[in-house]
């Protein structure tokens, strides 16, 4: 009787997951992708095609290059250069310059023995990066901090080579969120957000390994006066737009977009609790968001995927030809 | 005990002494894995042996082949006669095996060594959840370990799903697989970790405390099982019998029906995309 049932589930599914897959037309996203196959450690870059070119960067124990992001106003990329040192504390992560075949052109920010920094993005000049940086811990006295280490925030003058601020203490891993596109359109500002959905405890006990220790919410930095402020309480995961006072953030199971230059807030889209986001990123053009999502059906472990286009201004869905970057690490711009 | 041509991988020797139930349970704590020999039909096969966790194992052949051996009622499905390694170390079950009549040989990694006892974790995701997940974390080396699909989930219909077409849909990836995969996330790798937490984050993870009395064959256990298939059984060979049979190739001693964690068996495992996968070992 059970046999029964499932086999027109199972099938259902199959065609459901198949039927998706062949419904893959539309607009060519705009813009440059990059997209990295971090078990091969192979990207793929995507411009304005998409039929993508590729390239390897070395991973091995001595030395492990990764994490590429676009500079804004050429195309190299920003990385990091993982190096082992004599033990495990000795490890550091410096971030690099790359060139579009994966080459190395120089070196942004050296790292102290033991000092890991990573991620970063660059405003839109070029001008500054933002990364956080954390130490390696004793594992013995301290056997979380590999799995939610303390950050610290930093913004370096890249012609320079200077750090001109550091905050200690930000917030812990995966607490603090940077997303790709943190820097607004206009002056040198910069969002993130705080957000505690992450939460480890040990079995039996109700603190948290990872307590959040701001409040909750996406906060607005100013690099010229050094000043932030809680911008959005209760937001998280802030993309700035980069082609207008804008950002985009997820609330309350719902895409919002807010204009800095009026404090007008809309909502472009809403899901339910069962469906999950990941990788939202504005179109270059500044007229859609993208994401990918993961629907749990809420009947065993059951779900599917898929990506959607919205349009910024209409909060309607736009075809497009998908390549999945949403699920893996990319860059866009 | 003597060897076997063709019995033995590179790297493994025999073990000393006779497996008797008092050698095997003294001597379990410094073998990460075991070669075992079972049978006495004609044809002698050689694999990999699984304990699927309920009293039973799992046998498969460069990954094509299943065989569900069922200790308790000491006959397989498929009569023959069967050797491999079986990365259990679920001394009853070999007990048992011997007291019906098969003789099982033992080998270990040359290389593995005790060392002291350290405290590991097992990683429990929204235990009482649908998308409910269990691990392996080892906070000496930041290391965590998992068995997962790199292009899809699975749990109980995609399982079926995959018995009975022997295709899973890739989702417009570029790679289609059958089987649950085994990988690991080095947390000290900024990397990793970010692509770890954005496959994970926003859920509520549990940690248990386990000793690993021998945590240098433990990680040989999992390091053994890196970016291998899986046989996945949704109820009896999930994601946490994964986890609990490393930390018990360390010593733990992890009862799968004991106090807590006791939801090892119903937990299903979680979807990943494709592309997010950690990075195997010395890549």
């Amino acid at each position: 009787m059970r046999k029964k049932m499932l086999t027109p589930l199972i099938f259902l599914n199959w065609l459901f997951i198949h039927s998706c897959n062949m419904m893959n037309s539309g607009v060519t996203l705009p813009g440059k992708i990059v997209v990295s196959n971090s078990q091969g450690h192979e990207y793929f870059i995507y411009m304005n095609s998409d039929i993508p070119k590729s390239f390897k960067l070395r991973y091995d124990n001595e030395v492990k290059y990764s994490g590429v992001d676009w500079l804004n106003t050429k195309d190299a990329f920003v990385g990091t250069e993982g190096i082992s040192g004599l033990t495990n504390m000795e490890y550091r992560c410096n971030i690099v310059q790359f060139d579009l075949l994966g080459k190395i052109t120089g070196r942004i920010y050296e790292a102290e023995k033991g000092e890991l920094a990573w991620p970063k993005y660059s405003s839109r000049d070029d001008k500054y990066l933002i990364f956080t940086t954390h130490r390696q811990a004793d594992p013995k006295k301290y056997p979380f901090e590999g799995l939610t280490p303390m950050l610290s925030l930093v913004v370096m003058d890249i012609e320079q080579r200077n750090v001109i601020i550091k905050i200690d203490s930000i917030g812990r891993s995966p607490n603090l969120k940077i997303e790709e596109s943190p820097w607004l359109h206009e002056g040198y500002r910069f969002v993130y957000s705080i957000d505690g959905g992450t939460k480890l405890k040990l079995e039996g006990k109700e603190e948290l390994i990872n307590p959040v220790e701001s409040p909750e919410g996406i906060y607005l930095f100013d690099v010229p006066t050094g000043e932030r402020k809680l911008l959005v309480p209760g937001g998280h995961s802030a993309i700035a737009s980069p082609t207008s006072n804008k950002i985009a953030y997820e609330k309350d199971n719902s895409i919002r977009v807010l204009d800095l230059s009026t404090n007008e807030e809309k909502v472009i889209y809403k899901h339910g609790s069962k469906e999950k986001l990941r990788g939202t990123h504005w179109t270059p053009d500044g007229k859609s968001i993208y994401f990918a999502y993961t629907y749990n059906w809420g009947l065993s472990d059951l779900f599917h995927t898929g990506e959607k286009l919205i349009d910024v201004s209409t909060g309607k869905e736009i075809a497009f030809k998908k390549i999945g970057h949403g699920f893996n690490p990319y860059t866009w711009k | 005990m003597g060897r076997s041509a063709g019995f033995f991988e590179p790297g493994w020797q025999p073990g000393s002494g006779s497996l008797s139930a008092g050698a095997f349970a003294s001597q379990d704590a410094r073998y990460n894995a075991y070669h075992i020999r079972a049978g006495n039909g004609s044809a002698l096969r050689e694999g990999t042996y699984t304990n699927n966790g309920n009293g039973g194992f799992t046998y498969s052949q460069n990954g094509s082949g299943l065989m569900m051996f069922n200790v308790w009622l000491g006959r397989q499905v498929s009569p023959g006669k069967f050797a491999g390694r079986w990365t259990s170390l679920n001394r009853d079950v070999a007990q048992l095996m011997v007291q019906k009549g098969y003789s099982l040989q033992l080998a270990f990694s040359m290389d593995q060594t005790q060392s002291d006892a350290q405290t590991w974790y097992f990683m429990s995701r929204d235990g009482s959840a649908a998308n409910a997940h269990g691990l392996a974390y080892d906070p000496s080396t930041g290391m965590i370990y998992e068995v997962n699909h790199p292009s899809r989930g699975h749990g109980l219909l995609l399982w079926l799903e995959g018995i009975l077409l022997n295709s899973v849909p890739n989702n417009g990836n570029k790679f289609s697989e059958t089987k649950s995969v085994a990988y690991q996330w080095n947390m000290t790798d900024d990397k990793q970790r970010a692509d770890f937490w954005k496959r994970e984050g926003g859920s509520v993870f549990s940690l248990s405390p386990v000793t690993i009395t021998n945590p240098a064959a433990a990680t040989a256990w999992f390091q053994s099982q890196q970016g291998t298939p899986w046989n996945y059984n949704f109820f009896t060979n999930n994601c946490a019998h994964y986890a609990v049979q490393g930390l018990n190739a360390g010593g733990a001693g992890v009862n799968f029906i004991g106090p807590k964690p006791s939801s090892f068996p119903i937990a299903p495992t979680m979807s990943w995309s494709a592309g997010q996968g950690p990075v195997p070992i010395g890549k």
